[in-house]
């Protein structure tokens, strides 16, 4: 049994039987997604994942290669040196029937992935390759495009493993994939398997038909590499939990009954999959999903509230209508609950806080990848480029290669270039350097005071103003962030995005009440802010508060603590200096409000009266949007 | 012949796949925007076009590949002076639908001086870009909302007008670029300019099947294409020379087809009780009913054929409140039924 084969902690059995099942059918799964610090247990991974490849093209290639490296062109250098064009062959050519492993996946932009997407999307079957995806990303943020990650059928995370584990056998021996790899194409898959493929896909809130896919092949997979002709029970639950689990979208159980489980994924999972007690009852969840649609965790303040009814509801429509039916009728509906019990195992809060904040099914939170890249390549000169100019380069403006040479090419025969005297001749006014787009796009971050204390009366009003405000950076193309805090914590609802329907979607669900966390909510704006400007944006942060502070960093009550953490926030926000605003919320403006402003470097706007249109009209003549 | 997925066998996404035959048949109607999840068959129906498409006959040695049967105005200079020359070889070939990568730089788009010739012996030579490629075909962009907005306005304008022109580097090139653009992108990851989105002809959204019969038969043929594309591809043939029939018809009955007075009444009062802006809201429509009457075999267009292309033709043209619920396409609905039930 294929269950068996992953011995060991579970981590690394998972891993290394994802190993064995991609070295089985490589380019039909499409790679791995390996989500590991660099590190010994990395390496371990890999040298057996190599093995058991065998003997196979392997080229790497990193996040920010452009267009020559990947599909190859004019060798500039070498054409230089030789006197006649050299054409390169690119990466995606030379990878061929390989294994292509990029390098830092978690800085790759949408436009790299794209490309990536595109060649293995292409029909024509003996160019496809399986990639390899290292991401060393450490916080849900920091991921490899979704683009990218949603062809690759596996996923593997590792931790790091004590060294007595990492040297234990492999699983799998390299003879037995090569045996793997000639039955697969004859594995056959019965209907009902199929379809509880398919319904638990629902059921877990997968929106995008290939991760159905992708299990099917990876319970072949898994059939071929346990020496069966059709794929059986235990195969679909590796696929559920090697595939469908890490992408989850929401629970497929009520989160009161497993909110023990998601901590501790590890563990809930390291008894035999088909063995698990049936607490997490997916007969029940499937109707509650809406309610499930909520990652407990990630949404730290009453998960119920901070959802908008309507998406979550929508979707659980979705899912709803498949499993009603499936429940009552098909035999489907047994397989469904095994493989849902052995996907919950994988499920964990960061991945869903990758996949958003868990409302909006196919969403991409990393809307703001793709700058990365730009501002990395533009290095030294920030902005976007803008196309080049004649002019020499300097510190400030670096130079445009292609384009100097092309622009010395046409004259190279007026300029006496010969056979006999084959340099290239440039001069000095062919050198074109680029150019930068000094306009900054905005990220305008709302930081919103929802604790009982200021915005009992004031948070419908505030909501309000933010609305219109959104209307107004929707018109700019500013992109906009949410964070609230109230309770204990700050949440950041919604970082920097270009989507006003989400936006929406986050302030229509924020609930209010609560004691007030102001020092986490600024160094929640600290963070969200420092993110936006290192990926070129320039941020603006809006604090809408009444300044009365009352619980500390660490989440305990008391006015004295609260106020000296804030003010230590307050000083760590200023000495960055974004620019800030904050909006007194408070019935009667307060000393308190103004010091805080004073403390933050922000401009102080105290509105006591304010309706959503003033408050919206004097933030935006005192942002200077 | 071409290996992609079959456009028969794409499973549902009726919406989408009708647009894309409207286009078929009547390329001005202008391109098609199509909005959804990831792994909902955008990029699939795309790819299949070749496969429905009745080939097309080029002058064989023509790198932008013009239509022999064409105006001598719309050919490239090679192909005019060999014209004038009276040589004219020509060959058939598939629609090309060409990709354009999410990042493409201008110098590949639009063409740019051939950097190989021009190093090797100095010759001044016109590499032609993505956009010479996609010339009597469809150029397809997936995730246009990532697009940069100068990238897809230059997009959009030589899809209109038909015609690249590039002045660049010592280099003054006309070409013809005469191409349906069909773009996608999920409208969660961030949104086009609204400027843009009244340039598409039709625009649709499209969800993955909410049937669960749907979703297994989808995953079923997605795997029975992967593990023997050859074999599958042969299993669709018929149904794929089906829908090439049905558009190879259309387009011949689409000339002698009348548009009443009363039709265009009809559409003029609909986009002004939408309050879409501009004119292009009537042209479309009306150009998409007609396509769409063709398609359908019927010999007049009547308000059925409006109603069925009123969602993809205006929807993307309402004046968007950004702040409201309720999507355009229940607006255009209560609309419809005001005007034709009411």
């Amino acid at each position: 049994m294929a269950e068996q084969r992953s011995g060991g902690g579970l981590a690394w059995g998972d891993a290394c039987l994802a190993a064995a099942l991609c070295a089985v059918a490589p380019r039909a799964l499409g790679g791995i997604h390996l989500r590991a610090r660099h590190g010994p247990t990395r390496d371990a991974w890999r040298a057996g994942f190599r093995r058991l490849m065998g003997k196979i093209t392997e080229q790497r290639v990193a996040a920010d290669a452009d267009d020559g490296v990947l599909f190859g062109g004019l060798d500039i250098a070498a054409s230089l040196a030789a006197g006649r064009a050299i054409v390169a062959s690119g990466v995606l050519a030379r990878v061929a029937g390989g294994l292509l492993v990029i390098a830092g996946a978690e800085r790759c932009d949408d436009a790299f992935a794209a490309r990536i997407a595109a060649t293995m999307d292409r029909p024509v079957c003996d160019t496809s390759f399986a990639v390899l995806a290292l991401d060393e990303g450490d916080n849900p943020d920091e991921r490899a495009p979704d683009g990218l990650v949603e062809r690759l059928a596996l996923r593997v995370d590792l931790e790091e493993q004590p060294s007595a584990e990492r040297t234990a056998e492999w699983p799998v021996t390299p003879a037995e994939i090569i045996a793997a790899r000639r039955r697969f194409p004859a594995v056959t898959i019965d209907d009902a398997y199929l379809d509880a493929i398919c319904e638990t896909a629902a059921a877990l809130g997968i929106v995008s038909l290939r991760a159905p896919l992708a299990a099917l092949v990876t319970a072949r997979a898994a059939a071929a590499l346990d020496d069966r002709a059709q794929v059986g029970e235990a195969d679909v639950a590796v696929a559920a939990r090697l595939v469908l689990g890490p992408r989850a979208r929401q629970y497929p159980t009520p989160p009161s009954s497993t909110t023990d489980e998601p901590d501790e994924p590890d563990e809930a999972s390291d008894d035999d999959t088909q063995a698990r007690p049936a607490d997490s009852a997916p007969t029940e969840s499937e109707s509650n999903t809406g309610e499930a649609a909520t990652p407990p965790e990630t949404a730290n303040a009453t998960p119920g509230e901070t959802q908008p009814s309507d998406s979550a509801s929508k979707r659980a429509s979705n899912a709803d209508a498949p499993n009603d039916e499936a429940s009552e009728a098909t035999p489907a509906g047994n397989y469904s609950e095994l493989m849902l019990e052995a996907a919950g195992a994988r499920i964990n809060d960061d991945m869903l806080a990758e996949a958003g904040t868990g409302q909006t099914p196919g969403a991409a939170p990393n809307a703001r990848a793709g700058r990365r890249g730009v501002i990395a390549r533009a290095s030294g000169t920030r902005g976007r480029p803008v196309g080049t100019r004649a002019g020499l380069p300097d510190d400030r403006h670096r130079l445009d290669v292609m384009a100097t040479l092309r622009a010395a090419a046409p004259w190279q025969t007026v300029r006496g270039r010969t056979q006999a005297s084959p340099r290239l001749r440039v001069r000095a006014d062919d050198f074109r350097v680029r150019r930068h787009a000094q306009v900054q796009e905005t990220a305008t971050l709302f930081v919103v005071d929802a604790s009982g204390s200021s915005a009992l009366h004031r948070l419908a009003e505030t909501k309000g103003a933010i609305e219109l405000l959104l209307v107004d950076c929707y018109v700019r193309r500013d992109r906009v962030g949410l964070i609230a805090f109230r309770g204990t914590t700050a949440d950041t609802l919604l970082p920097p995005t270009r989507s006003l329907t989400r936006a929406r979607r986050a302030l229509a669900g924020l609930p209010g009440g609560g004691p007030t966390p102001l020092a986490c909510g600024l160094d929640a704006a600290l963070h969200q802010a420092g993110l936006a400007s290192r990926d070129g944006l320039s941020p603006r942060v809006v604090i809408l508060t009444d300044g009365r502070g009352n619980i500390a960093r660490d989440g305990r009550p008391g006015r004295a603590a609260a106020e000296r953490d804030t003010e230590a926030a307050a000083r760590a926000f200023r000495a960055a200096g974004h620019a800030a605003l904050l909006v007194d919320t408070s019935p009667r403006p307060r000393p308190a409000a103004e010091r805080l402003a004073e403390q933050l470097g922000a401009r102080y706007l105290p509105l006591p009266l304010a309706d959503a249109t003033r408050l919206s009209d004097a933030v935006r003549t005192q942002a200077g949007a | 012949m071409s290996r992609a997925f079959p456009f028969s066998a794409i499973v549902g996404q009726q919406a989408m796949k009708h647009a894309l035959e409207i286009t078929a048949v009547d390329p001005s109607v202008g391109g098609v925007l199509v909005r959804g999840d990831r792994g909902t068959g955008k990029s699939t129906a795309v790819r299949a076009l070749p496969g429905v498409l009745p080939p097309l006959r080029v002058i064989s040695k023509c790198v932008y590949g013009c239509d022999p049967a064409a105006d001598a105005t719309v050919l490239c200079e090679t192909c005019r002076a060999d014209e004038a020359a009276g040589r004219r070889a020509t060959r058939q070939q598939p629609v090309p639908v060409v990709d354009l990568p999410l990042g493409a730089s201008e110098d590949r788009i639009v063409g740019a001086l051939d950097l190989e010739r021009a190093l090797s012996s100095g010759e001044k030579v016109f590499e032609p870009g993505l956009l010479a490629r996609a010339h009597r075909g469809y150029l397809y962009v997936d995730e246009i909302n990532l697009l940069e907005d100068h990238l897809v306005d230059l997009l959009l304008d030589v899809a209109a007008s038909g015609e690249n022109i590039v002045e660049r580097e010592g280099l003054s090139v006309r070409h013809p670029a005469d191409f349906v653009l069909v773009g996608s992108g999920n409208p969660e990851e961030g949104e086009l300019r609204p400027q843009l989105l009244d340039r598409f002809g039709l625009a649709v959204d499209i969800t993955t099947p909410s049937v669960l019969s749907d979703r297994v038969e989808a995953v079923r043929r997605a795997d029975a294409y992967r593990r023997d594309p050859a074999a599958f591809v042969a299993r669709y043939k018929r149904k794929d020379g089906a829908v090439r029939k049905r558009i190879r018809d259309a387009r011949q009955r689409l000339p002698s087809l009348e548009t009443t007075d009363a039709l265009l009444e009809a559409a003029s009062a609909l986009c002004l009780r939408l309050g879409t802006d501009g004119l292009r809201g009537e042209l479309t429509l009306i150009r998409a009913a007609r396509a769409s009457a063709a398609l359908a075999g019927d010999e007049t267009i009547t308000t059925a054929h409006l109603r069925a292309v009123a969602p993809a033709a205006l929807a993307h043209r309402l004046r968007r409140d950004p702040l409201d619920e309720s999507g355009s396409a229940a607006r255009i609905e209560r609309a419809l039924a005001e005007q034709f039930d009411g």
